[in-house]
């Protein structure tokens, strides 16, 4: 490998820096013994760690949070994945409109889809329930999903299929041996990417949420409205260790770093 | 005493006025073949002219939409192709990147929920019979074409097809690789007296391999015969240009009597001898086509009677190919290519560029056809 040269050496510096100072700053403000947000921190304290986590305030949050975050996962890799397989496989009338169609809530700000969603799913009924989050944060993650699966796929050779069904494969089969396993990388890119997203989102959730169905973002923000002290700070740590720990996990298991960078 | 029941023939395969259309374009019709078991047929044909189409109505990845399918006098047009019960090979080997080599194989017996005692047993056997015991547990990106493309026809054998399918299943081979393994697929295919399907468009190829031919153009089937008769005696001018070379010369039907025809060439008016001319009536244009080895180089007198057809020219070009030389002869008929052996004991004669030299050939050597 070659060396880096000094300036792309302190160009590559400074631009870690800059990712990670404001994170640095949050992560180690959580474990001050103050009781006010300044930096450098005083002190070294758990206080804000457990004020965070006794107390329903900002718990029931996170776990509606990942509950949702997983839930619109699914939703949209369901919806995604026999879109993809369609549209690569079968010659459907005006296809490219389609596709630009379901990856268009990615043009779209999100709070003006969520200003929408919030007439739509009060019209169909759902109310601002769990189900109506779920819908509305597959509409954002959709696109996700779709684009990483489509691209795999249409790389895919078809006559591998079809050789499963020669083969004695029937659809489902041909599906379940053969197609998944080839665009799992896909799948599980595009997965990772909505499950962050839906995890981050503030506009759909801030509007259809209720206070049952309050997700983690929303209550930071409610929070910081009135409070200035390093409780967010801490619960920000927790979500962060939350999404690390997940592509730790996915790293173990499947090797994130080929799928989502490959 | 037990009474022999002769086992009715496997694999007999019978297509019947086949078509299928799309949109406007039929990419095949009036598709007859009648294949006995054992036979391996070459579908034959530049791109384009449907002989993938037809493989695929087979294996029935293609709905016909027309005709008739039939193996061992059933119908299989209703079967999914998941139950034909076929091997098929692909150009691409279409191996499944995700499996090894033995799970790939197994996947047929998989399918048919064979116990693993026995699935294990029989890909083993079939890996013996491809020589890839030692790659059962590779993946197929481990290995060499040639290997995937034995893994490919494994594959497509454990399910003991009774028709195999092969779907230009040397094309991604170099040349050397290409000829061991055209003779290993022939030995494998008789050994297991396999009624083998295999589309191609290298001609030598289907030449080799083949029992029969069918040479395809447009979606028709032009000719369905054996190599050495499409070779020697083709249905039509595409059949004989697109099977080895043939020289070619523009004549008019001048006469046609009881022996033969004579052929009116060029302005000049110089009369070549043919013995029948397709159908062509007196005065109509056709075209007459000889095998450059058909053709004679000569000086000036040729002994032997029977080279009825002779014209004069000077010899412009000779190429070396090793066991056998070209000769290019350009004359008042066009530019005639002759083919000598070299190192034979033919009569040497001087093959000096610029020389005058005679070309002669035999009646019934001369093929007339339409000019299509």
């Amino acid at each position: 490998m070659q060396t880096l040269s000094l300036w792309l050496r302190i160009y590559v510096g400074l631009l870690t820096v800059f990712f990670l100072a404001p994170i640095l700053i949050v992560v180690s403000v959580a474990f001050t013994s103050a009781g006010f947000v300044a930096f450098p921190p005083t002190g070294f304290s758990l206080r804000w760690f457990v004020k965070v986590l006794n107390g329903s305030q900002f718990l029931l949050p996170l776990w509606n949070s990942i509950q949702l975050g997983i839930a619109s996962t699914l939703v949209s890799m369901l919806l995604a994945v026999p879109a993809a397989i369609t549209l690569v496989r079968h010659r459907v009338p005006f296809g490219d409109v389609v596709i630009a169609f379901l990856l268009s809530p990615l043009s779209l700000p999100t709070i003006i889809l969520a200003v929408g969603l919030l007439f739509f799913v009060a019209k169909v009924g759902l109310g601002s329930s769990f189900a109506g989050l779920v819908a509305g944060h597959a509409v954002i993650t959709v696109p996700y999903v779709l684009r990483t699966v489509l691209g795999v796929y249409s790389g895919l050779n078809r006559e591998v299929e079809e050789a499963a069904q020669v083969l004695g494969a029937g659809g489902f089969d041909t599906f379940r041996l053969v197609t998944l396993p080839l665009i799992l990388p896909g799948l599980l890119a595009g997965g990772i990417f909505s499950f962050l997203l839906s995890f981050d989102e503030v506009a759909v959730a801030l509007l259809l949420s209720n206070i049952d169905t309050t997700t983690l973002p929303v209550a930071i923000l409610s929070y910081l409205v009135f409070n200035y002290d390093p409780a967010v700070a801490a619960i920000s740590t927790i979500q962060m260790a939350v999404v690390i720990g997940l592509l730790f996990l996915l790293e173990r298991i499947f090797g994130v770093q080929r799928v989502v960078f490959s | 005493m037990s009474i022999m029941i002769e086992k009715a023939p496997r694999g007999y395969l019978k297509v019947h006025d086949l078509r299928k259309d799309y949109g406007a374009y039929a990419a095949i019709r009036n598709i007859d073949l009648d294949i006995p078991s054992g036979e391996l047929v070459a579908l034959l044909g530049p791109s384009g002219c449907g002989k993938t189409t037809l493989l695929r109505c087979i294996a029935g990845l293609v709905k016909p939409s027309s005709g008739k399918i039939l193996i061992d006098a059933n119908s299989i047009l209703q079967i999914p192709v998941n139950r034909r019960g076929l091997g098929m090979v692909f150009q691409s080997y279409a191996l499944f990147p995700h499996m090894t080599v033995a799970q790939n194989i197994a996947f047929g017996l998989r399918m048919r929920k064979l116990p693993k005692l026995q699935t294990t047993r029989q890909v083993a056997e079939i890996l013996n019979l491809v020589q890839l015991e030692d790659f059962a547990e590779r993946y197929p990106n481990q290995l060499s074409g040639g290997q995937q493309q034995r893994v490919a026809l494994a594959r497509a054998l454990v399910i003991k097809p009774k028709v195999l399918l092969l779907d230009e299943p040397l094309g991604a081979l170099d040349a050397n690789l290409r000829e061991s393994m055209q003779v290993e697929l022939r030995q494998l295919q008789q050994q297991l007296g396999l009624t083998t399907i295999l589309v191609t468009h290298d001609q030598q190829e289907a030449l080799a391999m083949a029992d029969r031919i069918a040479v395809m153009r447009a979606g028709v089937i032009e000719q369905f015969d054996t190599p050495r008769v499409i070779y020697d005696r083709p249905a039509s001018a595409f059949v004989a240009s697109f099977i080895g070379e043939m020289n070619r010369v523009r004549v008019r039907v001048a006469k046609r009597w009881v022996g033969g025809v004579h052929l009116q060439a060029g302005p000049e008016g110089g009369i070549l001898i043919a013995e029948e001319c397709n159908g062509l009536a007196e005065g109509e244009y056709g075209l007459a086509m000889v095998r450059p080895e058909k053709m004679l180089l000569c000086d000036a007198e040729i002994e032997d009677g029977t080279y009825v057809n002779k014209t004069d020219g000077i010899l412009i070009g000779v190429m070396f190919r090793g066991d056998r030389i070209l000769c290019i002869v350009d004359t008042p008929l066009g530019q005639m290519t002759t083919v000598r052996q070299s190192g034979t004991n033919s009569p040497d004669i001087d093959l000096t560029i610029g020389r005058k030299v005679s070309v002669a050939w035999r009646a019934k050597d001369t093929h007339v056809f339409h000019d299509a």
